[in-house]
């Protein structure tokens, strides 16, 4: 029981790092209705700025939180730059936008701090508690009250402030939204740049464990594309719940079918259960179903 | 909601013929047979690799470029082919030549397995489908490593990839050869499919899932057959990969390689099946030229590049050809434009018909309400 409480504890400390990168494609889905197939990237190049900063001599805290600053102003100049001229075109050109982003970002990461595997301050202290024999690092609970805090706070700015409405206006009727003075642009940018605030903060916590380096983030993409589509695109309590049971669901097969699955065929499970589920609920356990009039 | 069926304006259709472009097709052919008896053994390697990418693009081509199902994970097909091919040859003595049909079936059939989840799902759902299957191939390998060599790799004996004797060409030239032959059966096949109802039904399901369901097409088997055949036709450019390259590891069939595939279709041309041995070209020689640079600088080319081609150019370089033969055509024959020129014998559109298209159309006024969902 004890191992597998701590198999758990250990799966929900690495779906952490997919919801929060979920987390940060629900916010674009949700301004401007694109999957972000770069937003693993983004994540790290932002990693890598914070880790510069800090290797200037700012504390890796204020490097974090400089690095989201200026990630939410680049997240919206991206957002202006590249996804506005292609905003109205059909979805498989914005897939392709982003895949090119996606390139071009890991091209630059690359270009800049080279391929060397770097290794990045733990933005918490090394400790670690021990209830009923499952042992809790401080740095697995500080991450997942992150998280939590992320996304009651994205919660919160969707339905209870005037900007998350005017968001949610813009992407569900944008002519109308524009009718009532809404500056849709505008929230799209925004959209955009939370997301790379958010993803910056992936990327920083995901950095001290999986190693700084410019393809660090291709396997947590696609765990946090799986998280995301098995909660619902548009839904960022689902994002969280599904980076977390992609996590755990991960661990859990390495612990119990290792003779079946190995180490690295885990990663299979979960996606094989979240395709399941696609069949079964196409919107998601928590998304919308999307009606489009003929 | 009203669809315009008004025919563009570009006359690069797959199907378009004109002196013009008949005898550039023939010096391309002679080119194509003459260029491995005058170049060096490692540039008739690289252009065999080229070919090689060049069936994958057109897999892609006929995939995502005809029946709009979005492929991210060919590389896996790719490298199922890849695989087939050595062991077959490495560990159980087969002739390399009888391991391609073997390759495109078992292709086929996991292209058809895949595509069955992939009718449930659309655009974006689709690519992360296939972007996981990309992403699990290495990890497959890797797990099967006592069958497979696992990320260490496995070589084949360069004696069993010889040259028959019959054919009496050195063993690149005879890898060359093999690749074009391939390539140009695989052409005329596409452009056969393309041409009958079959086509029609695959562009159609591209242009108008809809429409095409109420004249009668039946839309899973057309969607899950057309992507077994694509993924049939990378599975073969898989197992001539082996062939030219006599060795197959894990950490050669990345995620970036389904990724690049797409790219190579998208440049080439994603709406003009010949558009895929440019596509091939670009695969092979882009990254030799840019990695002596720089081991970033590929990427970058080709993130830029795609982002500048759906922006300015969707049709890729196949289109920005045809418009110049077209050019040259009506400047040599003296004619105005429209005149017969640009055959419009086929009612198959090069390029999709999307909702935004028909809006934007300059002498058509023709706004359907609500913009496509994404």
């Amino acid at each position: 029981m004890t191992y597998f409480l701590q198999q758990v504890v250990d799966g929900v400390s690495t779906g952490v790092i997919y919801a929060l990168l979920g987390l940060a494609m629900v916010l674009i889905f949700r301004a401007t209705g694109i999957i972000n197939f770069a937003q693993g990237e983004l994540a790290t190049i932002a990693a890598f700025f914070a880790w510069q900063l800090n290797l200037w001599g700012l504390p890796i805290w204020l490097a974090i939180a400089a690095t989201a600053v200026i990630g939410f102003g680049a997240g919206a100049a991206i957002e202006r730059v590249v996804i506005r001229p292609v905003a109205n075109k059909d979805h498989f050109t914005l897939i392709m936008v982003t895949l090119g982003l996606f390139m071009i970002t890991n091209a630059v990461t690359g270009l800049v701090w080279g391929y060397t595997i770097q290794a990045f301050p733990d933005p918490f202290p090394v400790a670690a508690w021990t209830v009923h024999g499952v042992s809790l690092s401080l740095a697995s609970v500080g991450t997942i009250v992150i998280v939590c805090v992320v996304g009651f706070l994205l919660y919160q700015l969707f339905h209870r402030t005037r900007l998350g409405l005017g968001m949610r206006a813009a992407i569900s009727n944008p002519e109308s939204a524009r009718l009532s003075g809404i500056d849709v642009g505008r929230m799209q940018m925004i959209g955009w740049g939370l997301a790379a605030m958010v993803g910056t903060l992936a990327g920083a916590l995901a950095a001290p464990k999986l190693f700084l380096e410019p393809n660090m983030m291709l396997g947590v993409l696609t765990y946090a594309f799986a998280a995301v589509i098995v909660g619902g695109l548009d839904s960022p309590l689902g994002a969280v719940v599904g980076g977390l049971a992609i996590g755990v669901t991960e661990n859990l097969a390495g612990a119990y079918l290792y003779d079946f699955v190995g180490n690295d065929l885990k990663i299979a499970v979960p996606l094989a259960l979240v395709f399941g589920i696609l069949l079964v609920r196409p919107q998601g356990l928590f998304g919308r179903r999307a009606v489009a009039r003929a | 909601m009203r669809i315009s069926l008004r025919e563009r304006g570009t006359s690069v259709s797959p199907f378009a013929t004109s002196p013009l472009r008949t005898a550039m097709m023939g010096v391309l052919a002679l080119a194509a047979v003459v260029l491995p008896f005058v170049l060096s053994s490692f540039v008739t390697f690289q252009l065999s690799m080229a070919l090689i990418y060049a069936i994958a693009a057109l897999s892609i081509v006929l995939l995502t470029g005809m029946n709009g199902q979005i492929a991210l994970g060919h590389g896996a097909f790719f490298g199922l082919g890849a695989y087939t091919t050595a062991i077959l040859v490495q560990n159980h003595g087969w002739h390399f030549l009888l391991t391609m049909p073997v390759g495109a079936l078992l292709c086929f059939v996991l292209g058809v397995l895949i595509g069955i989840p992939a009718l449930r799902l659309r655009g974006a759902y689709l690519a992360v489908l296939t972007l996981s299957v990309a992403f699990l191939f290495p990890l497959v390998i890797k797990r099967f490593n006592d069958f497979t060599g696992g990320s260490s790799g496995m070589t084949i004996s360069q004696d069993l990839l010889d040259a028959p004797e019959w054919s009496g060409l050195s063993r690149d030239r005879f890898h060359y050869f093999l690749a074009l032959l391939v390539l140009m059966v695989l052409l005329v096949l596409t452009r056969n499919l393309l041409r009958g109802r079959t086509g029609r039904a695959i562009v159609g399901i591209r242009d108008n899932e809809i429409a095409a369901i109420t004249v009668g097409i039946h839309l899973p088997t057309v969607k899950t057959i057309t992507f077994g055949i694509s993924a049939a036709f990378a599975g073969v450019a898989g197992c001539l990969y082996t062939v030219t390259i006599a060795f197959v590891s894990s950490d050669a069939f990345p995620v970036q390689m389904s990724i690049n595939f797409l790219i190579g279709a998208v440049v080439g041309g994603l709406y003009n099946i010949y558009g895929s041995i440019i596509g091939g070209l670009v695969l092979e020689f882009l990254p030799q030229y840019s990695q002596s640079l720089s081991p970033s600088l590929t990427a970058f080319v080709y993130g830029a590049a795609l982002i500048v081609i759906l922006l300015v150019m969707p049709g890729g370089a196949a289109a920005l050809i045809g418009k110049a033969l077209d050019g040259v055509g009506r400047l040599v024959s003296g004619r105005r434009p429209g005149s017969g020129e640009s055959t419009v014998a086929v009612p198959v559109s090069s390029e999709p018909i999307s909702s935004e298209s028909i809006r934007s159309g300059d002498d058509d006024p023709v706004a359907p309400a609500g913009s496509s969902p994404p």
